[in-house]
This record gives C-alpha cells, structure tokens and sequence, in this order.
C-alpha cells in the first residue's frame, strides 16, 4: 500500500511491526490531474490489465472520454460520464471536461501515464434538417435525401479546422451549424465513414484523431440505430 | 431466483428519477429470465422446489463459459429485438445478473452493441473472458448473500470485476431469504431514513450515472 497525505497537517499512520514492512515511497500514491473547463488530458495505462481512472466529479457535472484498446481501436465512449471508468491494458482514455468546474482525475502512479502534449477535442454529432424533406431520417445523428446524400452535423468545437479538409461544395451552414456530406467526408478525407441502411459509423473527427486513423487505418465509431423515440438510456431489470 | 415480478418497481422508479434529475430519459423494461413466482403459491414447498430446481438448472449451464446457454431465449433476443437507441443499462438481480453478463456478452460479439453498465446484484460469479464486459461490470454482493459467492468468475489471471463491492445491508432473514433482501424498501430498525433498497440504489447509482 501506497500512502500519500494530502492534507496540510500531518497523518499518523499505525501498523503492525510484525506484518508490515514500512519504506518511503519515491512516488506519490496516484497521479492526478485538475482539468479546466473545455480541456483535455490523456491518459495511458502502462500495464497489462485494465486499471480504474477515479475522479472527483460531483453531482451536477459531467465530462466526456473516448478510450481506445492498445491496438487503437476505440473500446468505449460517453459524452456526459460522471463515474470512474477502466483504462483497457495498454490503452488509453481521453478526457474532456465538459463541464463548467474544474475536474480532477487520478489512477494509479505507476500504472499510469498522463501525455498533455496533444490537444485532443472530443466530439458529438447531432442533425438538423436542411430546407428539403429527408427520405430517411436515421435518427439525431444523420438523415438522408433522395439523391442519397446523407449530411451530419457536428458540433464546432474543436472542429474549426474541419472546414480546411473539404471543398466548399460538401459542407454548408444552416445558422450556427456546420453540415458536412457524410460521402464526402468518407470519399474524400478518409476518415472512416461507413454508411449501412439503418445506422452509421464514423471516426473521431478532431485532426489528431484524424491524423492517428489514418496512421493505423480505420476507427469506426458506432452510433447507435437510430428512432424517433430516442431515450439516452434504456435499462433491462433482469 | 425465486424473485416476484414486483420486486423491482421501487428500484425501477428510483433509477428514472436519479436519471431525469441529470437531464437524462430513459426507457426502463423488466423481465425474469428464470421465471418468477408470481402464479406460485409460495408457501407451497413442492411447488418452490420445483422452480428453484429448474431455475438452478438454467442458472449453473449459464455460468459456464462454454456450452448452451438458457439466456438465448428470453434475454438476449429480448434486447435484440427491442432496443433502439441510447446507452443500455442491464441490472440483474442473482441469476438475472448471469443472464444479462451472458446477454450482454452475445450483443457485443455478435451484434456489435455495447452494453454500457452491466451492474450484477447478488448474482453467483459468471465465468468470462470477454474483457469488454468484465469492465463494464458492476458486481454487488451483501455480505451475508450466499449466493454471491457460487461460481468463478474466470480461468487465468483476470480474475473480477474491478468494480466489486460489497455492500451492508439490515438482515431481515438469514441464509437463502439474505438473498432476497437488497431491494426491500422497509426502513432500517437504526436508521428509518435508509432502507436496503436505498443502500443498493446508492451502490448502483455510484457506478452507472
């Protein structure tokens, strides 16, 4: 066992003679950071079995991840955790403090590393309606025309860079949204869009997350199918 | 097992407000793969013994890694069938927390959808390789559960849920009856505020919000 005091005031820790053996640690018992509103960290886990990353969110805030298995593919999401959540074995997690109070999270000292040289953004997709009817609507995600154009809204931050990767003819503003022809994405940016008849899937769409896609390949996203009724949850009592 | 199909409204109906006050909607369906004891006369013996039998049978070919699964029918292919959209949430009470571990294991390696919590509740150990799900597993035992501690949970060097807790509830009965105990909204004789259902709906709460 690791002990770390972190208060100002000195802790008296007693123990067994006879069981335990007592030495000064070189290392702090975890590692810890505090995210501001609107920032990111990542964190890799150095070992090979998942590790827990704990955090101090209280009720009221939220933060995003993405984390990703140590082949890259990603193992699971959210955009508005609150909980403790594992890091798969040499893998990673990237958090977003989406909240409006700063955040601190913290893993393991020696399990764990934090990389803050990369300004990954995470994102979420959302849709409005262009002027025509859609032909399909997939769900809160993407819709689909007649032409079989099929456009995705995607939230602006991080993603003002986005507008550089693709002629002006694939993506247009409707007030303060930015659409982009998802074929067009796919086509021409190679970001890893796959369209199937009832759900789509698309990669991490920030220009690092990008720029690793490409460097292994394809990371799909999976976005759910897609209804009208569209619950955030559905929970099965067994 | 041995579960009554009432068991669960209380839990049902706190788990929805916890998630409407963070801004959520949720859709909530209930099922008991193993039967309930609803069209039972309970205190006929045979008659309990009989399902409890069956009910075990199910249970113990479920636990396995390996082999046939009794969940196919009524779990698996119920969220198939139904879910839509969003984040599923399973939360199984004893065999029904095998039953989902199974289910939400075939939905992720055949159907490619994730469960996003799997919370077991006085559920034996489900013997598993299927590391997705094993993360994303909640388990709760009361210390007093017999039940909890049936099964392995896998070969090999994985060995739980890190997420295990155990959790203390009042003891309104002992032995197999302990086990029925977790969602019982009667208040605490020590403390009326609290009650084993709002112990484990804390416990539950922590991880799956």
């Amino acid at each position: 066992m690791v002990v770390t005091v972190n208060s100002p005031t000195p802790v008296t820790l007693t123990y067994n003679r006879d069981v335990f053996d007592v030495e000064r640690s070189p290392n702090e018992a975890v590692k810890r950071v505090t995210l501001l509103p609107e920032e990111s960290i990542v964190f890799k886990n150095l070992t090979d079995r998942s590790v827990i990353l704990k955090n101090n969110v209280s009720d009221g805030s939220r933060y995003s991840y993405t984390s990703y298995n140590a082949d890259g593919s990603i193992y699971t999401e959210s955009q508005n955790a609150i909980s403790a959540k594992p890091i798969p074995e040499r893998g990673k997690i990237v958090i977003y403090n989406s909240s409006n109070v700063p955040l601190t999270f913290f893993s393991y000292f020696n399990f764990v590393a934090i990389d803050n040289s990369i300004n990954y953004v995470d994102f979420g997709l959302a849709i409005t309606l262009p002027d025509e009817e859609p032909s399909n609507i997939f769900n809160d995600y993407a819709r689909r025309y007649e032409d079989g154009r099929v456009y995705v809204k995607i939230p602006t931050f991080g993603l003002d860079n986005l507008e550089d990767l693709i002629e002006k003819e694939d993506y247009f503003r409707l007030e303060n949204e930015i659409w982009y022809n998802a074929v067009a994405l796919k086509e021409k940016r190679d970001i890893g869009i796959k369209i199937h008849d009832d759900f789509i899937q698309l990669t991490p769409l920030n220009q690092n997350a990008i720029d690793a896609a490409n460097d292994r390949g394809a990371v799909e996203r999976n976005y759910s199918k897609l209804t009208a009724n569209n619950p955030d949850y559905t929970i099965y009592f067994l | 097992m041995l579960s009554n199909s009432s068991l669960f409204e209380s839990a049902k109906i706190d788990i929805i407000k916890r998630y409407a006050d963070q801004g959520s909607t949720v859709q909530v369906e209930s099922f008991f793969p193993y039967g309930t004891t609803d069209k039972i006369d309970t205190n006929n013996k045979k008659e309990m013994v009989n399902l409890a039998t069956m009910q075990l049978d199910f249970i113990i070919q479920d636990l396995k890694e390996k082999g046939y699964f009794y969940y196919l029918s009524p779990s698996y292919l119920y969220i198939k069938s139904t879910y839509q959209s969003g984040k599923i949430v399973i939360i199984g009470h004893s065999g029904g927390g095998v039953s989902g571990f199974r289910a939400s294991e075939k939905l992720n390696n055949d159907d490619k959808i994730l469960v996003h919590e799997m919370v077991q509740v006085g559920s034996p150990r489900v013997e598993s390789t299927n590391r997705h799900v094993i993360n994303q597993t909640t388990f709760l035992s009361a210390y007093n559960d017999p039940i909890s501690i049936l099964g392995i949970w896998t070969e090999g060097y994985e060995p739980l849920p890190e997420k295990s807790f155990t959790v203390f509830l009042e003891q309104l009965a002992n032995g197999a009856a302990a086990h029925t105990s977790y969602f019982s909204n009667k208040p605490w004789a020590i403390a009326p505020s609290i009650s084993n259902l709002s112990v484990t709906l804390d416990k539950i709460w922590e991880n799956i919000k």
